[in-house]
């Protein structure tokens, strides 16, 4: 089935013929149609097939990439999964958008997510949850759940998500493909809705590191559009593929937490394949990511509160009667926090608190190349996991905020696969800002000298 | 309900309190950047067309946006 | 207890003054907010240009609409015009600043928030001087506009009707200390400020349209030292008569409330000029919670000394030198100064005209007292040829003078009486006469002083 070809398989085969567009189209389709209890995706783009054909040749090849639903989309619905935007069309195209298109991508549809982006489960989603291809009793994680979802289940060749705190690379953990968190800056915010202003980072979800790295060449670099993206110019990601690590030194960080320790024998089995490899690998001490949780949540309700103000359904959309429960809980801390007296004290602090990470991160990466942690603290939970717990999202998401407040990039790959239930665990690879080159790197490494990516030797079963 | 959820996330934000934050800067934006402004120049590809601004709107008449109109506000 | 409106009349103005100056002391501040005529608006690239669009609704994006995912870009030519306006007032320029959100909720604010500063302005600490004293200038920061709210009912309903072409125009703030304490004095400062912004060429200042919006902050003492507990704030004043007004009328509400023991609400007030009174707009709380936070959408501004520097360079000769140089070099009485420098245009126009004349400052008497009606069209050689014309004088014989002022004193013994009783303008209508007897422009200044000769007689 053409449907589970990796990026580079898919524009491999259309370059020598092998295949078209076409049937990779059928075979998708054929897949969507067959998955729809997963609730991947909420709107899907009727005109996908025809424009794939004026886009052969291009680099992306015409091939289908999902979309999360909070990317702007010319003429096709956009609803961040909330009944807010239930009817929503925008007139213009997130960048992120517009770059996949110029590259010869085509938006296949909309995928589900957290509404708003708040979570890590896709739970919150006014259009029900979206269900773990791998095992659909569990859940796919979030708030990027559904692009995660759509690459598990192969309905998509390559996906795209965002990351406040967690939203690419825990979902990927989840659902056992490549999630790659690019640095704060790197890729442009402009037509993505807003949720954490200063964490929010746009990035491929695929089924290898080498598809993350190429869907990664296209969307990065400065955006007119965008202040807050970085000048600094876009090298080729691909060139970081195939690289020796030899000699590389790498960090081992949170594994002296007392949650990870039914996992640390994995995860210390699975390491041992850099050190063959001839990278250095050793545990260190990183500054408690516990602390990283208050930090986050101050920051990211903060400006999600005022973010949210936008949506008064006036001029597009329904009005705030239409916000749910989770969007509603995070307005109001948000409101709090930055209300007056409390500012100060809340919201001046969590800006101190994150130097103090800023510092804390740099004075590894002055002994270490890239570090490695777990992604997740655990395999993707059952479903009806984030009922009741109103920080489900940031104690999922410990071992991931540090990196996000700090703006670093980060790249999620299997690890590991339960037999028995199918679930995965994934690992995090951490490098300093600005040098994705180097986890993508370890990340290829690692899958190609492991068993644990699900397309490793061609589609997969 | 809502009382105790807050409550919950309050604990963890307390949390921040114990850390010690002497002679630490807050950081607001982390890619150091300074000075990132436009020049003076019409946009003419991202304008929208009164149609298309209008296009999603819940109410609209001759142009405009319209709202109910709110009591005691100039 | 509702206010007592004082009927005219009934206290007389004068026991009315007497009560005011003796007892209290007028303290006012005032905010005046500009829109700067950058091509395009704060933060996106629309076409800035609200009041002239055909249509509503035509100049907007993602950005200035509020969509999701709209990111704001900062204005450099809006920010630099800023920091000329501070260098022009005297002011301190911070090197480092930001813009932050003022957070609330109102149809016609899109995002929810306004971009704005709060913390770090562009600029701080300046003054303008008025006839009445120094008028110090706490501070000039740089903001967005909201889009504009018209009521109207359709369909039997009441709606607004919502035009967002304004909406994110670039709106210059600049406030001032309590350092006013007139009408006249407000007024005045208003009127120097408008006069700097168009030298400066940076904004248009049409009240009318909105272009330029007076806010003053007003309360009353006893104590000239002692700042009262309260303040009202008078809003949506949108020409300089009217603020007069409003102060002088709010001056007489206060006086009388404090007077009974009574203190003034402290809320916001407009000016009904169809009344001639005031009326309370809204309550203002101790300042609403706004919830302000460095926007991270962003990034912060940094200035070096010599970017200042260099932008001072470009500043061009302010109304107060060139009013002062136009006295020394030209002979210009302030006075005649006033019209011919309301913008730098203008100004360029009428000193051209100056270079030109024999005595410029009778040119510059003749045009604003519209003894000559010139336009800014014409060229300065033009205008001198105009004056020359118009103020040419035949050259009379002084017998042949003397015997027509006393032919036209003998056939007008009314108007004799008149200018002896004190109506010395009855004189215009002798020079007239003589005008017309003789068949020749006179010099005015000759015909006065031998008709007052005459008539002394």
């Amino acid at each position: 089935m053409l449907n589970t070809l990796t990026l580079k398989q898919a524009l491999d085969k259309l370059a020598r013929n092998e295949c078209n567009l076409a049937e990779i189209y059928a075979d998708t389709q054929k897949q969507v149609e067959a998955t729809t209890d997963l609730n991947i995706y909420l709107t899907m783009n009727e005109g996908a097939v025809t424009e794939a054909q004026s886009q052969a040749g291009q680099p992306l090849g015409g091939l289908p990439v999902a979309v999360k639903d909070n990317f702007s989309t010319k003429g096709i619905r956009t609803t961040a999964s909330s009944t807010v935007l239930d009817t929503f069309v925008p007139q213009y195209d997130a960048t992120v958008t517009k770059r996949i298109k110029l590259a010869g991508g085509v938006v296949l549809g909309k995928t589900n997510m957290d509404a708003w982006a708040h979570g890590s489960s896709t739970e919150t989603s006014q259009y029900g949850r979206t269900l773990n291809p791998r095992n659909p009793e569990h859940l796919p994680g979030g708030s990027s759940g559904g692009s995660a979802a759509a690459v598990a289940a192969d309905t998509c060749i390559i996906a795209i998500g965002s990351e406040t705190a967690g939203s690419i690379r825990q979902p990927s953990a989840w659902c056992g493909t490549v999630g790659l968190k690019p640095t704060y800056g790197r890729v442009s915010r402009y037509g993505v809705v807003a949720m954490a202003s200063s964490t929010d980072s746009p990035g491929p979800i695929g089924k290898t590191v080498e598809d993350t790295a190429i869907l990664l060449n296209h969307i990065a670099g400065q955006d007119p559009y965008d202040g807050t993206t970085s000048p600094r110019s876009v090298e080729d990601f691909t060139l970081a593929l195939n690289q020796d690590i030899k000699g590389m030194k790498i960090g081992m960080i949170y594994f002296d937490k007392p949650e990870l320790s039914p996992l640390k024998a994995i995860y210390e089995k699975e390491l041992k394949v850099l050190e063959e490899l001839g990278a250095h690998v050793e545990f260190a001490q990183a500054r408690d990511p516990r602390q990283s949780i208050g930090v986050y949540t101050v920051v990211q309700r903060a400006e999600v509160s005022s973010n949210l103000g936008r949506y008064d359904g006036i001029r597009y959309g329904n009005d705030r009667s239409f916000f749910g429960e989770e969007a509603k809980r995070r307005i109001m801390l948000g409101t709090f926090t930055l209300s007056k007296g409390y500012s100060d004290q809340y919201y001046m602090l969590a800006q101190k608190v994150r130097t103090l990470f800023l510092q804390d991160f740099a004075r590894l990466f002055e002994k270490y190349d890239v570090l490695v942690a777990p992604t997740a603290p655990g395999y993707a939970k059952k479903i009806g996991a984030s009922d009741g717990s109103a920080m489900f999202g940031e104690l999922e998401d410990m071992l991931l905020e540090p990196s996000s407040i700090a703006g670093l990039p980060g790249i999620n790959v299997p690890v590991f696969r339960d037999g028995k239930t199918n679930l995965y665990l994934g690992l995090d690879i951490i490098a300093p800002m600005w040098q994705e080159s180097k986890m993508i790197q370890v990340a290829d490494a690692f899958e190609k000298n492991t068993n644990w990516n699900p397309w490793r030797n061609g589609a997969q079963k | 309900m809502l009382a105790a959820t807050f409550a919950e996330t309050l604990q963890v934000v307390e949390e921040l309190k114990k850390v010690d934050v002497s002679g630490v800067e807050p950081t607001f934006q982390v890619t150091g950047l300074e000075n990132v402004m436009r020049e003076d120049v019409v946009d003419v590809d991202r304008m929208f067309s009164q149609d298309e601004a209008l296009t999603n709107a819940t109410a609209s008449h001759n142009g405009y946006f319209v709202v109910p109109q709110i009591i005691n506000q100039d | 207890m509702p206010l007592r409106k004082i009927p005219t009349g009934t206290l007389g103005e004068m026991e009315l003054k007497n009560k005011m100056p003796n007892t209290y002391h007028t303290i006012i501040g005032m905010e005046v907010h500009a829109e700067l005529k950058t091509a395009t608006k704060m933060f996106c690239g629309c076409k800035n240009d609200p009041f002239f669009a055909p249509q509503p609704n035509i100049y907007t994006c993602p950005v200035c609409l509020g969509m999701p995912g709209g990111l704001p870009v900062a204005n450099k030519k809006a920010i630099e015009w800023t920091i000329k306006l501070g260098l022009a007032l005297g002011c301190q320029v911070n090197l480092f600043s930001h813009f932050d959100r003022k957070n609330y909720f109102y149809p016609d604010l899109a995002k929810g928030y306004q971009i704005s500063q709060y913390d770090q302005p562009l600029c701080f600490d300046g003054k303008i001087e008025t006839s009445f004293g120094d008028v110090r200038i706490r501070r000039i920061h740089l903001e967005e506009d909201t889009g504009k709210l018209q009521h109207t009912t359709i369909d039997g309903k009441k709606v607004s009707l919502i035009d967002f072409n304004r909406g994110g125009v670039p709106l210059i703030e600049i406030v001032t200390e309590p350092d006013i304490h007139s009408p006249e004095q407000a007024k005045e400062y208003a009127k120097k400020l408008r006069q700097i912004l168009r030298f400066l060429n940076i904004a248009d200042c049409d009240m009318e349209q909105g272009g330029m919006r007076l806010e003053a902050n007003l309360s009353l003492s006893s104590d000239p030292k002692v700042l009262p507990n309260y303040k009202v704030e008078l809003k949506n004043i949108n020409s300089f008569r009217f603020l007069e007004k409003a102060i002088q009328f709010e001056e007489r509400r206060h006086a009388e409330l404090l007077s009974a023991n009574q203190t003034p609400v402290q809320e916001t007030r407009g000016w009904n000029d169809n009344k001639g009174e005031t009326f309370s707009q809204r309550t203002k709380e101790d300042a609403e919670d706004y919830r302000y936070f460095p926007d991270p959408d962003l990034p912060p501004i940094r200035f070096t000394q010599l970017d200042i520097e260099k932008m001072r360079a470009t500043l061009p000769e302010l109304p107060s030198k060139m009013i002062s140089r136009w006295q020394d070099q030209y002979g210009i009485e302030p006075k005649n100064s006033e019209l011919l420098t309301e913008d730098k245009d203008k100004a360029d126009w009428a000193e051209a005209i100056f270079k030109l004349a024999e005595k410029p400052n009778e040119v510059a008497k003749a045009i604003v007292n519209k003894k000559i009606i010139v336009k800014f069209s014409e060229t300065a050689a033009e205008v001198i040829a105009l004056y020359q014309q118009a103020t040419q004088t035949d050259s009379v014989d002084e017998t042949e003078l003397k015997t027509t002022v006393e032919t036209i004193i003998s056939e007008n013994p009314d108007a004799v009486v008149q200018y002896k009783a004190g109506k010395t303008q009855v004189l215009g209508f002798f020079f007239g006469q003589a005008q017309r007897k003789l068949g020749k422009k006179v010099d005015s200044q000759q015909l006065r002083s031998l008709f007052e000769e005459a008539l002394r007689a």
